[in-house]
């Protein structure tokens, strides 16, 4: 059994499936079906879950437990594992790979969790400097310049912001991949274009262990500004 | 107005010449261009006389000169052509080093006369108009900047290094510098960059990256490149996104656009149906001398922007952040 907490809003709900969206644990009846997948609010998170249960968590959900399943918000939309698989095609050769995000809730820990899928893309940065803008102002704003080595150059930025945007873009040698959130909504003018996909999170999560946590303690580190090699 | 050409290395001495025959007050008199050819064409074009030798072409009654010529011949044109008593307009960037730059403006001024720098983006209807909002305050105070410049290689002499200076950061960074100079009203004092060649088989830098600070602490990051290939739909372009306490507004300069498909070798084309900054920047010279007034792009901005490309390339050979 599969219990995939989220912020339900979130999903793309063509891609349920076969998921049975539920309140709480307890709304579970058969608890020993093991190929079932439950959807619950992640506000909804309850002691005593059944011992044979997968979870899958949000990374932003600030309680992760060894042995879970986190799954990273970039990595749970599907834009992402179809520019990925392009960009990994032509990874062999150079390339300047470009990412911007406007934030609207959560910054610090989508920040973290993007830079996490990231380097797990392109690998760990050989050089990297981290801009912050002065914190008494808002929109705080962070620039970080990375040089992956193999040549593979980035610019990364966040800004704090009234609504949720990704872009980003790939030039390589004769190709370049562009993506705008602002730009792929199928329904104009205020429908949602950043949805996660069931199928994302559930092939792309990560298992909890000292490995994971490590990494991610150190991009935290990373995020004090500065230079870093 | 009498005017000169001076060189038709760089291809923007095509659209500023033909900038010059739209306006009425203006002749232009004469080109100089030691390629024969390229000298003779654009005299044919433009309907002028070509002259091959810089000592009679500067001998002329002639009020000011356009130069376009390689970067590294900048320096001798423009201190010949200020000896001559000549208002200058130099194309970007205004030389290969600091020192070359900072004699030019110091010549200029000995001569008493204009030199200004050819940055055509400032004359850009979006560019100003978000310089506009900016200075009304209507984006509250500025935090940071985005900003990028990514077009096609030119190649030619911008890929030999000895005449154009440097590549992709040198020719793409000067613009967007000085733009966000002109919105800040500050310098840059710290440079953060990698360059490299990326996207050609070339011995000079076709892409870098840049993380800038400014005097009163706002951050900026700029992509510079000849990244686009000939199948982009455009030439590339000119971005800036500022980030204010009240509002973060984006241009793009090239954005004005139509597409057309087509099954030719470029399937998708944009269109540019928006403002010609090329003719508002030669406009702008013409009567900053009829007016005698300061340039809009002083030699010195010529110089600072210069600088900050220059401490990219810095910055990037000793893999370390650069305070200027």
């Amino acid at each position: 059994m599969k219990l995939l907490y989220a912020n339900i809003k979130k999903l793309d709900v063509s891609s349920l499936g076969n998921c049975s969206v539920v309140g709480s644990v307890k709304e579970i009846k058969d608890t020993n079906n093991e190929g079932a997948i439950y959807i619950l609010p992640v506000t909804k998170l309850e002691s005593g879950l059944p011992e044979n249960a997968k979870v899958y968590m949000p990374f932003n959900s600030a309680i992760l437990r060894n042995g879970w399943r986190v799954y990273f918000d970039l990595e749970s939309y599907s834009f992402y594992q179809k520019a990925k698989e392009v960009i990994e095609k032509g990874k062999a050769s150079k390339g300047v790979f470009r990412y911007r995000r406007i934030i609207r809730n959560d910054y610090e820990s989508l920040v973290i969790g993007d830079l996490f899928v990231l380097f797990s893309l392109f690998g760990e940065p050989r050089d990297i400097q981290v801009k912050i803008t002065d914190q008494t102002l808002t929109p705080a704003h962070t620039i970080l310049t990375l040089n992956f080595g193999e040549g593979t150059l980035a610019h990364v930025e966040f800004t704090v912001g009234a609504d949720d945007r990704i872009e980003l873009e790939w030039s390589g040698i004769n190709t370049i991949l562009e993506f705008d959130s602002d730009q792929t909504r199928s329904i104009q003018p205020d429908g949602a274009s950043l949805r996660y996909s069931i199928n994302s999170i559930l092939e792309k999560s990560h298992r909890v262990n000292l490995e994971l946590i490590t990494r991610l303690n150190k991009i935290n580190e990373l995020l004090g500004g500065g230079d870093h090699s | 107005m009498k005017i000169g050409m001076m060189s038709f290395a760089h291809m923007h001495a095509y659209s500023y010449a033909d900038s010059l025959l739209k306006m009425p007050n203006v002749e232009l008199v004469a080109i100089f261009d030691e390629d024969m050819e390229r000298g003779q064409d654009a005299a044919q074009q433009f309907n002028s006389v070509h002259y091959s030798v810089q000592a009679e072409f500067l001998a002329l009654d002639i009020d000011a000169v356009i130069i376009c010529s390689e970067n590294n011949r900048h320096k001798e044109m423009v201190i010949n052509a200020a000896k001559a008593k000549k208002h200058i307009l130099c194309e970007k960037p205004i030389a290969t080093n600091l020192k070359d730059a900072q004699e030019m403006i110091d010549v200029c001024k000995e001569h008493e006369v204009i030199f200004q720098i050819a940055y055509p983006v400032r004359f850009s209807s979006p560019i100003r108009e978000l310089k506009q909002m900016i200075d009304n305050g209507e984006l509250g105070e500025i935090v940071a900047f985005r900003t990028t410049n990514r077009g096609q290689n030119p190649g030619g002499w911008f890929i030999d290094k000895e005449q154009s200076g440097g590549g992709a950061v040198l020719d793409h960074t000067v613009h967007m510098v000085d733009i966000m100079r002109w919105y800040l009203n500050e310098e840059v004092v710290e440079v953060k960059a990698f360059v490299d060649s990326y996207f050609h088989d070339i011995d000079i830098d076709d892409a870098g990256i840049l993380t800038l600070e400014f005097e009163n602490g706002v951050i900026a990051s700029h992509d510079a490149s000849w990244s686009r290939f000939a199948q982009y739909p455009t030439w590339g372009d000119v971005m800036i996104e500022v980030i204010g306490t009240k509002e973060i507004v984006r241009v793009d300069a090239f954005n004005e656009h139509i597409r057309f498909f087509s099954n030719a070798k470029k399937s998708l084309e944009h269109i540019f149906y928006g403002s010609d900054m090329d003719s508002g920047l030669v406009r702008d010279f013409v009567n900053c001398i009829e007016e005698g007034r300061e340039p809009s792009v002083t030699g010195y901005d010529g110089l600072k922007s210069l600088e900050v490309a220059l401490v990219a390339y810095e910055s990037s050979e000793k893999a370390k952040t650069i305070k200027l």
